[in-house]
């Protein structure tokens, strides 16, 4: 960990003074970050703990890039780009998981004590993210950035160049819409 | 769902959360759904899933003041409102009419308040009307600051004219306008500052001008007011304290942008912006988002400026320093130098005042005498001259670099200040000119020079002899003496006063050595410790001077740190990679900052005494690097090499043939599947070149960004990537540049490096979040033309994979991946993707198929490598063969389809002569332009 905090701190050095390979490099380091931390996440969550997303992202950006150079740019930033990053690790997870059961012989002692519908909710916010951004890819990714990667009304309004105003307006349709999805309620 | 049928239901949603749950609402609702029974019903369901949504624990959510919208007829105290005539994001402006003084005024509506107190309100206020107050011909005036129903306003002068924003074309506005304006602008503000009103939001929407050519700046001190009004209103407490962060994001400084406290010199970088969009219709700072414009803001130096004088480009880049204390520091000064230029220009430029003319007179004058002394200097230069620059020009190849990937040109000052030393590129020959004679001459016995530097008694001189080792010979010539091994690295040298020691880095550490030859002491261990230089303190110490960079730095900080102590003193940080600090005499450390060709020579004040800066540094030298400093006070600098390259033809054996297109910044290559075209990045457009005719043809030309243009099959349509829809999407055009873009695929995440199937069956493309480099996937055209569901081919997380490029018989995918750690070529089976053969050994990129598709080839580092390979029955690679070095370390290249002749960047044959400046008595000349000050 502390070589790649190191490694992640010269890369975020060279991309301020605009090396873009540095950009290259970088990413895959936060996915990979991502992913060990949300492993360890979810082994937590087996005695109870529940998935909190935003508390990942943000312990993932303060052991990455260290707690005195978390300023507000390179933190919406960030959390933009993990919030994406983030959604793909869960469905791997998601998908592995309801892979797993299916193959699982019945009554499998290893089962593990995550509530399924938390599963199942990722699998089906992700592809309620997808119909939604056939017709609204901004409130697609707002969902996407708030969901997976905890981001605040502000922070969205932020990432996405908006005002919180009509990041607000958009949300509230969004997250309606994932409701009556999520509850198959469905719409017209 | 239509996307027109969402965006109407978000917006009656948005709205109708808005009103009162319950009879209020539904009354609402059935208002506006009329008969549409089946979107009051999804009204329905979207309201009921608001309160009872719980999958997202959301962050406490913002309150936002709604706008008042007013309309013609409204009134409005004594105020009656006309029409609308601006929106902002911090409010409305209506033009209005003050039925009391019968006069129009612009009535600037403020978003209502929430929390904000009275009191800091009115202070605001206050401060927004003292500005107006000024009575300036050139700042809008204030009528009333007031309140009706709860609203409160601001009316004020209307001015009729037009904005910057509106008169600034596509390629900025003549010199001569920009100067007239900017001088108006920069009073204004000038006189604000004098009262210690700060603007906050210089933008080209607020400065007017009237059809008299009347310059108005709007709206002083009023970012300030609306942001807290919006802070406090939106209860939040990251917007609350100094760091509001207020100004619209293209013209914020740094320092507004990373909420820090403002002084004069943020207005003055906001003014720089205006002026930088004056003089080249672009934005300094331009990106898709707010977010990213504000990252670009903080951290990336604007382009250069093209077609207007030096002088100007210079003072504006002056303007958009980063580090406020290296700014013009003044709206008096960059009016001032404002006014000088447009005195240069000439009566033309402008309306000559009197005071001006004498200027004018008196510039002429000084003119003719540099003009006399310049001449009389290309002859002799005295030791001690006053106060002039002179300026050598060697000849280019003769001016060696400071090794591969740097970019400063090295030229040593002997102590005594009467010669210089250069290292020629080829052969590292060390060259010898006294100042004052014409001809330079080789040091015979030095060779394979890196880093001179001078003995005290100047005569002799010191080198690190092909970085393996330090060696000393008399500057005459003769046999070099070795003085001390190196670990094949050296980071400079430089002599004690008294001759008797030496000083100098290696990537161990710094060291002492005697110069009499012995053991080196280390002073300290550091990996990054460069240009050592002693300092002869007052009190008998000593203390060395150098720059180095520390964990977590960005840039090169210089130091100090005193003989027998542990403590290391950052005097300054920079942003260049080799800032070569040298103390000059006059009490200065003289430095490099910036990077590439933007560097630039400053001095900063500094006291041996107190081992500290004593004042603000300034610029020596607009354009410049590598300074050095004789004990007698004579500066020499080197110009900075250009990083232009040429692309041009080269063969298999390696040998160049001709040249294609004009020298320009490298970019992104892809020759046509015939040859005969080739689509290049042009400033972030696709262009076509016809490599047979020689005329060029612009495909894209919007101001977002196009990379990665490439072929379809037929060489009839160019696909490439764009971020005009935000970020990276995929669109295909007409290779003739007709015809409109027509988009492939468009998601939210970055889709890149797009290549058709040689069968136009199937699009394939990097598919990552934000501008990473990502996964490979493909996606198939229908019957129809349009693509079906993107499939994932290769996906090996945390590794990434790109540019991928189909064989010819479309069944084998070559591609490049660092699975291994590093950058290495592979090759799959398509579509399955299950096979993996590695082509390339010793790392690769840029892979490009070859002779008919018999050949894969890439570069390895520099080294174009070719590896025979074959298809049937099964794909095989043979071994990889080195062909030639490329001419420079930039990478996008391409290869004709028989695998026989390659477009490649090279470094420029003839490149642009490199000039030595030399200055005797440097500081003289800024003591006296600080003196007129």
């Amino acid at each position: 960990m502390e070589t790649e905090a190191g490694a992640v701190t010269a890369l975020l050095a060279r991309v301020n003074i605009g090396d873009e390979q540095a950009m290259d490099q970088l990413m895959p380091l936060v996915y990979h970050e991502l992913r060990r931390l949300a492993g360890h996440f979810l082994r937590q969550e087996r005695d109870g703990h529940t998935l909190q997303p935003t508390a990942l992202v943000h312990e993932a950006y303060l052991c990455l890039i260290g707690q005195d150079r978390a300023n507000w740019q390179n933190r919406a930033q960030f959390m933009a780009i993990a919030a994406q990053s983030m959604r793909r690790i869960l469905l791997q997870y998601a998908r592995r998981r309801r892979a797993s059961k299916r193959m699982a012989p019945p009554g499998d002692m290893r089962e593990p004590a995550t509530p399924p519908e938390r599963w199942e909710e990722v699998l089906t916010v992700d592809e309620a993210i997808t119909r939604l951004a056939e017709f609204a890819p901004q409130q697609a990714r707002l969902v996407e950035m708030r969901y997976f990667g905890g981001l605040s009304v502000e922070e969205a309004a932020v990432a996405l160049d908006l005002s919180p105003r009509t990041v607000k307006r958009e949300w509230a349709a969004a997250k309606g819409f994932l409701h009556t999805e999520l509850s198959g309620i469905g719409l017209e | 769902m239509t996307p027109e049928r969402w965006a109407r239901i978000t917006e009656l949603l948005g709205a109708a959360l808005e009103k009162p749950d319950g009879a209020e609402r539904n009354a609402w609702l059935d208002k506006v759904c009329a008969d549409d029974k089946p979107l009051r019903r999804d009204l329905d369901r979207l309201l009921a899933a608001q309160a009872g949504s719980s999958m997202v624990s959301p962050v406490p959510e913002v309150l936002e003041g709604d706008a008042l919208e007013l309309g013609a007829g409204d009134t409005f105290g004594q105020y009656r409102v006309e029409s609308k005539i601006g929106q902002g994001g911090m409010g409305a402006v209506y033009l209005a009419f003050d039925t009391h003084l019968q006069r129009k005024v612009a009535l600037k509506v403020l978003p209502p308040e929430h929390a904000l107190d009275r009191d800091g309100k009115q202070r605001l206020i206050r401060e927004a009307r003292a500005a107006s107050a000024l009575n300036h011909p050139n700042i809008v005036t204030i009528y009333e600051a007031g309140s009706d129903h709860d609203v409160d306003f601001i009316a004020m002068e209307y001015v009729e004219g037009r904005g910057l924003d509106e008169l600034i074309g596509p390629k900025g506005m003549p010199v001569a306008q920009l100067l007239r304006y900017a001088i108006q602008g920069a009073d204004a503000m000038a006189r604000a500052h004098e009262a210690k009103i700060l603007h906050r939001d210089i933008k080209p929407a607020n400065i007017r001008v009237t059809s008299q050519d009347r310059v108005k700046v709007l709206d002083f001190g009023l970012a300030k007011l609306m942001a807290s009004t919006a802070a406090a209103g939106a209860g939040s407490a990251s917007l609350t304290g100094q760091g509001l962060i207020a100004g619209t994001a293209a013209y914020m400084s740094p320092e507004q942008a990373e909420g820090r406290v403002l002084d004069a010199r943020s207005d003055i970088f906001s003014f720089g912006s205006v002026l930088y969009e004056m003089a080249s219709g672009q934005r300094p700072f331009k990106a898709d988002s707010r977010l990213t414009t504000m990252y670009k803001v903080v951290n990336e130096e604007p382009q250069r400026i093209v077609g207007i004088p030096p002088q100007l480009e210079s003072l504006i880049l002056r303007c958009l320093r980063k580090e406020p204390s290296r700014r013009v520091q003044t709206m008096d000064d960059l009016r001032a130098a404002l006014e000088d230029l447009e005195i240069g220009l000439g009566p033309q430029a402008g309306g000559l005042r009197a005071r001006q003319a004498l200027r004018l007179a008196l510039g002429i004058a000084a003119l003719l005498i540099v003009i006399v002394v310049a001449m009389r200097l290309s002859r002799r230069v005295p030791e001690g001259t006053f106060g002039q620059t002179v300026k050598f020009t060697i000849t280019p190849n003769r001016l060696g670099r400071g090794g591969d990937n740097e970019v400063d040109a090295e030229v040593s000052i002997s102590a005594d200040g009467k010669r210089i030393s250069y290292v020629e590129a080829q052969g590292g020959q060390l060259w010898v000119r006294d100042l004052d004679k014409e001809d330079a001459r080789i040091v015979p016995g030095a060779t394979h020079v890196y880093q001179a530097f001078w003995s005290p008694d100047s005569r002799q001189i010191g080198y690190s002899a092909g970085l393996q080792q330090i060696m000393l010979i008399p500057a005459e010539g003769g046999t070099p003496a070795p003085l001390v091994k190196l670990p094949g690295l050296f980071k400079r040298a430089s002599w004690s006063s008294d001759g008797k020691t030496i000083v100098y880095g290696d990537p161990t550490g710094l060291y002492t050595i005697p110069a009499a030859g012995g053991t080196p002491t280390l002073v300290f261990q550091h990996s990054h410790v460069e240009h050592p230089s002693f300092l002869e303190l007052p009190d008998g110490r000593r203390a060395y001077l150098f720059q180095a960079v520390e964990a977590r730095q960005n840039g090169h900080g210089i130091y100090v740190q005193v003989a027998g102590e542990q403590q290391r003193r950052l005097i300054t940080m920079t942003k260049s990679n080799n800032p070569y600090p040298a103390y000059s005499s006059s009490g200065h450390i003289v430095y490099t900052d910036g990077v590439l060709e933007d560097s630039s020579i400053w001095a900063l004040p500094f006291s041996l005494s107190k081992l500290a800066a004593t004042g603000k540094a300034f610029q020596v030298a607009a354009r410049g690097s590598s300074p050095q400093v004789s004990r007698n006070g004579t500066l020499v600098y080197s110009d900075v090499p250009s990083s232009q390259l040429q692309l041009a033809w080269w063969d298999r054996t390696g040998k160049r043939i001709s040249p294609i297109g004009d020298p320009r910044h490298p970019d992104w290559v892809a020759l046509s599947p015939n040859g005969r075209k080739l689509a290049m990045e042009v400033d972030h457009d696709i262009w076509i070149y016809d490599l047979e005719r020689g005329g060029k043809t612009q495909v894209t030309s919007d101001a977002a960004v196009e990379i990665h243009g490439g072929w379809s099959p037929s060489g009839d349509a160019i696909v490439y990537a764009s971020n005009r829809a935000g970020n990276f999407d995929l669109f295909t055009q007409s290779a003739t540049g007709e015809g409109t873009p027509q988009m492939l695929v468009g998601t939210p995440m970055q889709e890149r490096f797009p290549a058709w199937s040689p069968d136009l069956k199937f699009l394939m493309y990097n598919l990552a979040p934000e501008g990473r480099p990502g996964d490979i996937v493909y996606q198939t055209r229908q019957a129809d033309g349009t693509l079906g569901d993107p499939k994932v081919f290769i996906q090996t997380p945390p590794h990434v994979e790109g540019d991928a490029h189909f064989s010819n018989d479309g069944r084998f995918v070559a591609y490049m991946s660092n699975e291994s750690g590093k950058f290495e070529i592979y090759v799959r089976d398509f579509p399955n993707g299950t096979k993996k053969w590695p082509v390339s050994a010793g790392g690769g990129m840029m892979a490009r198929w070859g002779a008919g598709g018999k050949e894969i080839l890439y570069l390895e580092g520099r080294r174009l490598m070719a590896v025979p390979v074959s298809l049937h029955p099964e794909f095989a690679a043979g071994k990889p063969e080195f062909l030639f070095e490329i001419p420079s370390t930039v990478n996008f290249w391409d290869v004709t389809a028989d695998g026989k002749r390659f477009v490649i960047w090279e470094r420029l044959p003839n490149p642009a002569p490199l000039s030595v400046h030399v200055s005797h008595n440097w500081f003289e000349e800024f003591r006296n332009r600080l003196a007129r000050d």
